[in-house]
């Protein structure tokens, strides 16, 4: 490349630069590093865990979270399931495959890349599920934690090959029985208290987290653990948090898994495993 | 956050000029696997300006698919056909004749 190039392509660079500078700090284009906060944000935040308004609270100081599951819940739940139904449409086209462990083999990278990535693969699993189950608290949440957690499976299959997943235990069934697993545990949070309403005769909502003054029955939201003391787990946003981690985390797992199966197995087919 | 709000949008500006310059590599790249790799890096450029604006929550998930997921899907998707890309089927034919 010639000199004039470079210094036409750093010239053009710092005029985009600059643009960009001025569309900002001229308030054209507002970005949220800004000193008050719009009324919608003002009011989750003052809602979200303020115990003095226990009819519109949702117990949880992470606000992302308690919108997602609690405040626009319903909309959250119709996402998982969309996201099950792509994981099920990807499956159908390789519902006929049956997989031969044996013939998967040891493919993989050098030695180095083998041995750091056994290493990281302990380490990564610990931040996704301190994500997820923390979800209620800090940032993230469910599928935050669900899909770092298929970056570490998606690492293994890169470096170690898939046989050293499927040699441990990570067979399609067991996988889909994990997302379904987690798809139950969500359907059931979600529809107790409506049950549970109708059973006593009192007003019941699906997805309903707190109690509210016409609706009196709620997850609570303290848990006395002895020694430990009061913990706070948010009622429902916890359960759903765990779930939604197993959910998304199998989900994704099972769709590397299946994409990095060997060409020839995937054209000759075969029984259903 | 801790910076002041004027480094704050300097640094913003500086990771959407990034994020700009990658994305236009990444159209004009014929090579697919160095497309996908520069989108990669635009995914890193938006994930530091998600985190100036406050949107840690956004960060997590970003990373995560942007960064990893993303990525390595369309890697396998090319692994499985060809790297490179054409202009026109002319060009292909001239390939295939050889």
């Amino acid at each position: 490349m010639k000199n004039k190039e470079i210094l036409l392509g750093v010239l053009a660079g710092l005029i985009v630069l600059a643009l960009v500078y001025l569309l900002v700090s001229l308030a054209i284009i507002i970005v949220p590093p800004q000193e008050d906060n719009r009324w919608l944000a003002s009011w989750f935040l003052e809602t979200a865990y303020n115990s003095e308004r226990k009819e519109l609270w949702s117990a949880s100081p992470e606000v992302v979270t308690s919108i997602l599951w609690d405040y626009r819940g319903l909309d959250t739940v119709y996402e998982t399931s969309v996201f099950f139904f792509a994981i099920i449409g990807g499956l159908m086209l390789v519902r006929s495959v049956k997989i031969d462990p044996s013939k998967l083999g040891i493919r993989g990278m050098s030695v180095i890349s083998k041995t750091v990535t056994k290493i990281v693969l302990v380490s990564i699993p610990v931040v996704a599920a301190s994500v997820a189950l923390h979800g209620h608290l800090t940032p993230g949440g469910g599928f935050q934690g669900g899909s770092i957690f298929a970056v570490a499976s998606l690492l293994a299959i890169v470096a170690l090959g898939v046989g050293f997943l499927y040699r441990r235990g990570w067979s399609k069934v067991r996988l889909l029985g994990f997302r379904t697993m987690g798809l139950i545990i969500i359907s059931i949070v979600i529809m107790a208290v409506f049950i549970a309403g109708l059973t006593i005769g009192a007003t019941g909502y699906i997805v309903q987290n707190q109690w509210k003054p016409w609706a009196p029955i709620g997850y609570g939201y303290l848990i006395n653990l002895g020694l430990l003391g009061d913990v706070l787990y948010s009622g429902s946003l916890i359960f759903l948090n765990i779930a939604e981690f197993l959910a998304v985390s199998a989900g994704l797992s099972l769709a590397f898994i299946i994409m990095a199966l060997p060409r020839e197995e995937l054209i000759k087919g075969g029984d259903l495993e | 956050m801790i910076l002041s709000v004027p480094v704050c949008y300097i640094l913003i500006a500086l990771f959407m000029t990034y994020a700009l310059i990658l994305t236009y590599k990444t159209m004009i790249e014929k090579d697919l696997v160095k497309a996908v790799i520069y989108s990669a890096g635009q995914a890193v450029a938006y994930t530091l300006v998600f985190t100036l604006l406050a949107a840690p929550d956004l960060v997590l998930a970003y990373v995560a698919v942007g960064v990893g997921m993303y990525t390595a899907l369309f890697l396998f998707i090319i692994s499985r056909t060809e790297s490179k890309e054409y202009d026109n089927l002319k060009e292909l034919g001239g390939m295939n004749e050889k």
